[in-house]
């Protein structure tokens, strides 16, 4: 890995060419409605990536703004090699910002970060370095976070643990954008809703060396970060969703059995009790005094068990056919012959 | 840039209609108006006699027909493939008749071009029979109530679109009449425009069952296609979960009395069975979410919920031409200058400013006239922007303020902005405020002591000012209050009740005290020496001196307590200390909280101050009382202006008082001069004078006797009441 970035560097030696060859590092940036922050934010990381001296890129993804960002963000890109636009015509959210990012971005370690400067473009050199120390993924953490509250940041805490335990990505703070990947963690993840947050999880289940580090964190300017009760049942779903999607997604059949047992398990149960009965004396009845009820009970547990477990044939058959298996195949292989 | 291009597309799904007055009309119409048009009609079966009528009329205008392949495949279907083979930017979809009057179509293309994506229309004082009306209406009333969206008349056949939402919102069936529904949800503009009512085809009287079951259907689907197919397992997750904690308990509960009382059986419990299909089908349903999910994770690449318009490649551009004439020097940003470029950041930035500065000219032009509106919401940024150029803009200016009180005061914003084209030309902020003491009024700003317009020259102001005024009638309201700092053009009816105090800061730091005057300047530095006591004899005779240290590390619990207990000496409610923590989640570190502490500790004074520009604005302050001779007041004041140098800032904002009052004279005596504020009033009501309820009146020395005389929880709670009544 390491003598593949320092070939990089070497072909970027005259800087006539840059934008010929693959740059060695993108940096994408989500940005919508910022366009007071969007020359600071090129500037910042025009000289953070300088100074690092490797070929670099800069995606910039416009969400759809409509305050002007969009002229500014052209004006940038006809002076700047480097800038990459990415436009959309209107308003998609975070994620699919971030996807669309990805999908363009060429170099083969790749930087995500927020366009409202809370990241430091500053900390990029030392997130790049910590991911040529042999990880795939290094996440920025916020340790000192600027954001003013404590009750912000309790459910946030709460819920970071929470997705720490779970998916054993043992991360402290998924919320943060600044992010460090090597391309191929990128290219084999396919980002839709909510999930950005789940990222380095989702890297894990794909057999990713995971890092992290402290990000510097500069507060935000304006609006707020929402966390409401209807977010955790939110995160709650996800999470059974990535759990499953992780731990199993070789053979999610297994999953479905899980969720099954209990039910194989009862049904058995049911049908003794309905057909063995007691008496006040201490007498075993067998088949004297059926319990219709128990019986019923039982055979809805043995229907549904079934049921759910053919479901799970299902889930087996969607992976096997889709690309996310194949991709997990490759890396493990490559992991066996390292 | 040529006229727009509006293509309207009509499904044909019977043999009799009569398309020649459709033609002319709206050709007529929109050509009138000044757009391109084109027709496409697509033939949803075998209609000779409409295909030749049609070919007599291609002669005549521009007109594409779409014969679809059997037939009987619905309006959905015939309109996707119309859209396909159309070329407009603006897409209207009208029915096989004249539906509206054909002018009341270019309203429909009109509110495109204003910038919505899609536009329903609204049928007005309509004219097919009452029963159909009264179903129409029953429809889009459950419609309303069951998926909450502001949609009065779906059913009407004239709807607008642009392109894009055509291309990305996929409908088949009957669900064409959706389409304003599921545009809105992913996200387009969607408007509705009232229009005139024409003509109805179409059966009088009851719908057999099945049409109503096919449209309750048709809303469940809908429903359940725009909400839940993004994330399965969320809504089938919910469902599980919830049947399951229903259920298994119930099922449980049973299930241990079975086993441990003797002879209880089952056999007559139904509530069992329920309860155990109800946890059987829990797990069932999380697994049906857990397939969706496996499903849509490995569909991701193919799903692509987003589409790009395009990819500009950096440099590959050619620079904007006024660059080129504004910067000559850097207008080639050649890859072989990157190499020198490389330690000269600054350089490169430089070469993008002008062109920016250059693409926002100051001056009017008249070729498009101004227009007022209201604020859009996601509009605050770029309001927070003009607010931070604008040379008279204030901290109070800020959606962040009006974020503060519309959370905390429940005080309704009527934010306008005047633009001309994309480019705005000045700002007003307004809320409406409702009082027993003032009445009902319209203040910019309400708790700030600057606030009203901000504008790029007059013409803008006086728009905005005669919108709000318009907007005043409207609502009903006695005055418009605008607390201007600086004076602005124009006549207005004006209070010379309070003034306001602020200075220029020195470059450093030791200077602030030298322009302090003596006798406050003496206060300060006997606050500030190290605790001893007074010297009343020998050579050297001094005051008391105290030991104060001045801190910028305040919370709002000590602030809250200074400032309340201070409020109510005066006999004024206080604010609720929730407005205070509102204030700084909203700014952040843009608010800082002064103490000053006695070597033992103890709090003497706090004040809240806000940063903004190049001026520290100190605004929330209280201290302990009978503790006046420490001279912490002063000193709190002295070193706030210090640390607001050494920060860098340049001005240094003391904050309003009532003319002649005792903080006046306390500000005044600390060096700063008074200043006039133009509080101006704009009076509508009938009868309206100016405000007189403020502590300087008379008749309000009784009730504020009475109010220093509450205990401090009552007037804490009754002052964050009150407060919402006096902004």
């Amino acid at each position: 890995m390491v003598s593949e970035s320092t070939g990089m560097l070497a072909a970027t030696a005259e800087p006539g060419a840059i934008h010929k060859v693959v740059p060695a590092l993108s940096v994408v940036v989500p940005i919508y409605n910022e366009r007071d922050n969007v020359v600071p934010l090129h500037e910042a990381l025009t000289y953070a990536l300088r100074s690092l001296g490797r070929s670099y890129e800069i995606v910039l993804v416009d969400d759809g703004s409509q305050d002007g960002t969009r002229d500014v963000l052209r004006s940038l890109a006809a002076s700047d090699p480097h800038v990459r636009l990415v436009l959309f015509r209107r308003n998609y959210g975070q994620t699919p910002a971030m996807a669309a990012g990805f999908r363009a971005c060429r170099g083969n370690i790749i930087v995500s970060m927020d366009g409202d400067l809370q990241n430091d473009p500053a900390d990029i050199g030392r997130l790049v370095e910590r991911l040529e120390q042999g990880f795939d993924v290094v996440c920025g953490w916020r340790r000192h976070r600027q954001d003013r509250v404590a009750t912000r940041l309790l459910p946030s805490r709460v819920a970071n643990l929470l997705i720490a335990r779970v998916t054993g990505a043992r991360i402290h703070d998924t919320g943060c954008s600044l992010k460090a990947y090597r391309s191929w963690v990128v290219r084999s993840l396919h980002l839709y809703s909510d999930m950005h947050r789940f990222l380095a999880a989702l890297g894990v289940g794909l057999g990713a060396r995971i890092a992290e580090l402290p990000v510097r964190h500069h507060p935000r300017r304006a609006g707020k970060s929402k966390y409401g009760l209807g977010r955790i049942f939110r995160v709650l779903a996800d999470l059974v969703g990535i759990k499953m999607l992780i731990q199993f997604s070789a053979h999610p059949i297994r999953w479905f059995l899980i969720l099954s047992l209990p039910l194989f398990v009862l049904a058995p149960l049911m049908f003794v009790l309905g057909f063995v009965k007691v008496t006040r004396s201490g007498e075993w009845l067998l088949f004297g005094d059926e319990d219709m009820a128990a019986v019923a009970a039982g055979s809805v547990a043995l229907l549904v068990g079934m049921n759910v477990f053919l479901l799970g044939f299902l889930a087996e058959l969607q992976i096997k056919v889709s690309r996310f298996f194949r991709q997990r195949i490759s890396v493990t292989a490559r992991e066996a012959s390292r | 840039m040529s006229m727009p291009l509006v293509s309207v597309v009509v499904a044909i799904s019977g043999p009799d209609v009569h398309l020649q007055p459709v033609v002319e009309g709206i050709g007529k119409a929109l050509t009138e108006a000044g757009y391109g048009c084109e027709f496409v009609f697509v033939l949803d079966g075998p209609y000779w006699r409409v295909e030749q009528e049609l070919r007599r009329l291609e002669s005549d205008w521009p007109l594409h027909i779409v014969q679809l392949q059997g037939g009987g495949l619905g309006e959905s279907i015939a309109l996707s493939a119309g859209v396909a083979k159309s070329h407009g930017e603006y897409i209207l979809n009208v029915p096989p008749y004249l539906q509206l009057e054909p002018s009341e179509l270019t309203k429909v293309v009109a509110a495109l071009e204003a910038g919505a994506d899609c536009v329903a229309t609204w049928r007005h004082s309509r004219i097919d029979p009452w029963l159909n009306q009264l179903q129409s209406r029953f429809f889009n009333w459950a419609l309303r109530l069951i998926m909450n969206m502001p949609f009065h008349d779906l059913n009407s056949g004239t709807r607008g679109f642009r392109r894009q939402v055509l291309e990305e919102v996929a409908v088949y069936g009957e669900l064409y009449r959706f389409l304003p529904v599921m545009a809105r949800r992913q996200g387009f503009r969607v408007v509705e425009v009232k229009v005139r009512h024409r003509e109805e085809k179409g059966r009088a009287g009851f719908y057999g069952v099945g049409v109503y079951l096919r449209r309750l259907l048709d809303i469940l689907a809908i429903t359940f296609l725009t909400r839940f197919t993004q994330r399965p397992l969320r809504f089938f997750g919910y469902l599980g979960f919830a049947a399951i904690a229903i259920g298994a308990p119930i099922a449980i509960a049973y299930l241990y009395w079975r086993i441990t009382v003797p002879q209880y059986s089952l056999a007559d419990k139904p509530a069992f069975v329920i309860g155990a299909i109800l946890a059987a089908f829990g797990v069932q349903l999380i697994g049906f979410g857990l397939v969706g999910e496996i499903i849509i994770f490995t569909q991701a690449p193919n799903l692509r919920d987003y589409k790009v318009e395009d990819i500009v490649e950096g440099g590959a551009e050619e620079a904007p031409k006024h660059h080129l004439e504004a910067v000559p020097a850097a207008a080639e940003p050649a890859p072989e200058l990157a190499a020198e470029l490389a330690t000269d950041v600054p350089a490169l930035a430089s070469s993008i400013d002008p062109p920016l500065a250059h693409a926002e000219p100051s001056r009017p032009t008249d070729a498009q006239p101004l227009r007022v509106r209201e604020l859009l919401p996601g509009e605050d940024s770029r309001w927070d922007a003009f607010v931070s150029r604008h040379p008279l803009g204030t901290f109070y200016h800020l959606t962040g303020w009006s974020r503060a009180v519309r959370e905390t005061f429940r005080h309704t914003p009527h934010h306008l902005v005047v633009e001309q084209g994309r480019r705005w030309l000045g700002v007003l902020p307004l809320f409406l405020t409702k009082s027993p003491f003032l009445g009902k009024n319209l203040v910019s700003v309400p708790y700030a002591v600057y606030g009203g317009v901000l504008a790029d020259h007059e013409v803008a102001q006086q728009a905005l000012l005669d919108h709000a005024a318009k907007m005043a009638k409207e609502l009903g309201v006695n005055y418009v209050e605008l607390r201007h700092l600086e004076a602005r053009p124009g006549d207005r009816q004006r209070s010379p009740l309070y003034v306001t105090f602020r200075c220029q800061l020195p470059e450093d730091p030791d200077q602030v005290m030298a322009r302090i005057p003596k006798k406050a300047r003496a206060e300060v530095r006997c606050a500030r020496l190290p605790k001893a006591p007074a010297v009343t004899e020998g050579k050297n005779p001094r005051r008391e001196s105290f030991g104060i240290v001045v801190t910028a590390d305040g919370t709002i619990d000590e602030l809250f307590t200074l400032f309340a207990d201070n409020k109510r000496r005066l006999g004024s409610p206080s604010l609720p200390k929730r407005w205070f923590q509102a204030i700084q989640d909203e700014f952040g570190k843009a608010v800082v909280i002064h103490r000053a502490v006695d070597p033992s500790g103890r709090t003497l004074a706090a004040v809240m101050s806000f940063l903004f520009k190049d001026t520290v604005y100190a605004y929330y302050s209280g201290s302990l009382t009978g503790i006046n001779d420490t001279g912490v007041n002063n000193l709190i004041y002295c070193e706030i202006m210090e640390w607001a140098v050494r920060q860098g800032y340049a001005r240094f904002d003391f904050g309003r008082s009532r003319a002649e009052s005792g903080p006046a004279k306390f500000k005044h005596n600390m060096g700063f001069e008074a200043e006039p504020l133009h509080y101006e009033y704009m009076l509508i009501g009938p009868g309206a004078t100016l405000p007189a309820f403020h502590p300087s009146n008379p008749r309000l020395a009784l009730p504020r006797r009475l109010w220093s005389k509450l205990p401090m929880f009552l007037a804490n709670r009754l002052g964050a009441r009150l407060s919402r009544y006096l902004p």
